[in-house]
């Protein structure tokens, strides 16, 4: 581990609790600052900008999906990198089709996801980040 | 060897039998009313289309039958019923017990228990026979008897040749029409005419249009709120979502299917009328631009053809819409399904991944991965009874049993459940009516039931926080059914989901797959029962759901 990727700060937000425990529990081992949220509209309030280098998003959500919460995340910092998470198929597809292609600064990533293939595909995304 | 009359006679003859016969018109015509009024039975007639006209308009014979009938001789009267004579035979039906038809007859012949008569001659139409064979002889009667049966079971109803003949008065034609003004103002005009159904083939999306500024469609909305059936084939696209539109909102009735594109618009017209479009310039803006050769034409066969090809299609459309809802419908649950199990798949895989990285954590991380495979397990079941229910493999092993013997169990083991949750102090009550406590005997599957009422209490356990849940067994004063009712003080449930309550993947749970509820309706419903769910207002707070099931036996209840 190096120490860029250590001071790397991250926010998750997924509706499912064990899942944020899991998410938490791989980036926190592998050396990130996490804050996790299962509210997508709570995940908003507490979304600073300049704060995160990386936003991960599930994309099904009840009440706000990701797609969602990531134009007003934009909005609050437009330099922020974004990793949708899914499992849908569905989703998958309608991300593939719209401008969300911004592959180098967004991210998709297919549920289920590994603990190893998670960080490497992370790391990855962060090692381009600039600044 | 040659035929000998003399010899036969001799042979055969009985008295006072004899066969002779008669020559001349006057003497023929006498033999007939002879033949009439002296038969007291029946008379069997078979005769060519020009008789009709001489028994109505020969006084003498006409008389004849009247006395005939009036004696009571039943009268059986087959004769070719045609254009010309369908008059006469309208009148000739009141004057006999019975007119058929029969294609071609060339032969004429009367026959009774006693005498058999035929005037054959070689007559020009409307004239009187110049000759006939009169019979008594008892097996010439015999002979001609059968084979008048044998010419009266090949007969139509008079009623049925007159309608037949009377729809058909319009000669027959078979226009092509290059003229394609004459050919919209013919369109026009039939379907201004529609009585009773009208089938139309659109060739592409803009025909639709194009009719629809020839006011084809005002015509057709007209004639289904007059009770006609119209059916309209065409490609389906927003080039034409405003007519179609236009029929929802005026005239529901009307069905249209979508299709693919065809070389030619088809209208068939209350099953008379037929006219076939060539389209020439797809892209066109009106009818007349568009269209190349029309036929059209009231041909029987024609018009019957195009009929049962339009039918067929129809069929074939029918299927390919119910099979595309059917995949639709497929395709959004494997991917919900599939979406629903990534979910805990990801927990499990995910977490059993971070063992090695927190062994002092390892029973945390144990308790979520077993949980993840609880909700599998249990999800994986649900979507096995969804497939099962959608393709109504789901079986029922039905047995009689007391629906009361079921409720201790079910309520220990959910009072336990209860005390392990963060909501330990909700109480579970179930009211065992100790003034009543017959037997509540049901025909069902008691797995199932016992599934049902587990799924109603743990949904009941997830949104009560405090107070309690309450389960309840009542009959129906008639004493046909049983109402199970769940009850509790929680949450209640928001007008949003209490519409789609019980449909698949409905939930606010974290724990629930939200195909609970979509099941115990099914198995209710296959049980003959109802399943509902309301938000209590008496005190102003949480859910009752109910469901019904037939008692095997209607009980007696206590006074």
């Amino acid at each position: 581990m190096n120490e860029g990727i250590k001071a790397k700060r991250i926010m998750v937000v997924d509706d499912e609790p064990d899942l944020t425990l899991f998410y938490r529990m791989s980036l926190e081992f592998h050396g990130f600052k996490v804050d996790t949220f299962n509210d997508p509209k709570k995940a908003l309030l507490g979304f600073k900008p300049d704060y995160y280098n990386l936003v991960i998003l599930d994309i099904k959500m009840p009440g706000m999906d990701g797609f969602e919460l990531n134009k007003e995340l934009q909005k609050i910092d437009g330099k922020v990198n974004v990793c949708f998470l899914t499992a849908s198929e569905l989703y998958y597809k309608e991300f593939r089709k719209e401008e969300y292609c911004a592959l180098d600064k967004e991210l998709f990533i297919r549920k289920p996801v590994e603990d190893e293939e998670l960080i490497k595909e992370i790391s990855k995304l962060i090692s381009k980040i600039k600044k | 060897m040659t035929f000998s009359p003399s010899q036969h006679q001799q042979g055969e003859k009985k008295v006072g039998e004899s066969t002779e016969i008669f020559h001349g018109v006057d003497v023929v015509m006498n033999a007939i009313i002879q033949f009439l009024q002296q038969t007291e039975d029946r008379i069997d007639a078979c005769v060519d289309y020009t008789r009709p006209s001489l028994a109505i308009d020969i006084l003498v014979l006409k008389k004849a039958f009247l006395a005939a009938k009036n004696r009571g001789v039943k009268l059986r009267y087959i004769t070719e019923i045609t254009k010309d004579n369908i008059s006469y035979c309208k009148q000739l039906m009141t004057m006999v017990d019975e007119l058929r038809h029969l294609d071609a007859i060339k032969g004429n012949f009367y026959v009774s228990e006693t005498g058999y008569l035929a005037p054959a001659t070689f007559h020009e139409a409307g004239k009187s026979a110049a000759q006939a064979i009169f019979s008594n002889v008892k097996e010439i009667i015999e002979h001609q008897k059968y084979v008048f049966e044998t010419l009266w079971s090949k007969t139509v109803s008079a009623e049925q040749k007159i309608r037949e003949i009377e729809e058909g008065t319009e000669p027959e034609f078979f226009d092509v029409i290059i003229d394609n003004e004459k050919a919209s103002q013919v369109l026009i005009d039939m379907t201004k005419a529609v009585e009773s159904e009208a089938l139309i083939l659109l060739p592409n999306d803009k025909a639709f249009v194009r009719i629809d500024r020839l006011g084809i469609i005002d015509s057709l909305l007209k004639a289904s709120r007059n009770g006609a059936t119209v059916k309209i084939i065409c490609p389906l696209t927003e080039v034409n979502s405003k007519t179609r539109e236009k029929i929802s909102e005026n005239a529901p009735d009307i069905r249209i299917l979508g299709s693919d594109i065809s070389p030619y618009g088809m209208y068939i017209i209350d099953h008379r009328r037929f006219l076939r479009a060539e389209l020439k310039k797809p892209g066109a803006e009106n009818f007349m631009e568009a269209i190349g050769l029309v036929v059209y034409s009231n041909r029987k066969t024609t018009v019957e053809s195009f009929e049962s090809v339009f039918q067929l299609l129809w069929n074939e459309r029918t299927l390919v819409e119910e099979l595309k809802k059917a995949d639709r419908m497929q395709k959004e649950f494997i991917g919900i399904a599939a979406h629903e199990l990534k979910t805990p798949i990801q927990a499990i895989l995910g977490m059993s991944g971070l063992l090695k990285h927190y062994p002092e954590r390892t029973e945390e991380v144990i308790e979520v991965i077993r949980r993840n495979a609880v909700r599998l397990k249990r999800l994986s079941m649900n979507i096995l009874d969804v497939t099962r229910i959608e393709s109504q493999t789901l079986k029922l092993e039905k047995e009689r049993f007391n629906i009361r013997d079921l409720i201790p169990n079910i309520i220990e083991d959910y009072r336990e459940r209860i005390q392990n949750t963060s909501n330990s102090g909700v109480k579970l009550i179930y009211d065992s009516m100790p003034n009543n406590n017959s037997s509540i005997i049901v025909e069902a599957d008691k797995e199932r039931i016992v599934q049902i009422i587990s799924n109603l209490l743990s949904n009941s356990i997830q949104f009560t926080s405090e107070g309690y849940i309450s389960l309840e067994i009542t009959t129906k004063v008639e004493g046909s059914e049983v109402i199970v009712t769940v009850r509790d003080t929680g949450i209640g449930i928001s007008p949003e989901i209490m519409s789609k309550l019980f449909s698949k993947f409905v939930t606010k749970s974290q724990q629930g797959t939200g195909l609970g509820l979509f099941i115990s309706k099914n198995i209710i419903e296959a049980h003959g029962g109802k399943i509902w769910a309301e938000n209590n207002t008496l005190d102003g707070r949480g859910t009752s759901f109910n469901f019904t099931l037939p008692l095997a036996d209607a009980i007696e209840l206590e006074p």
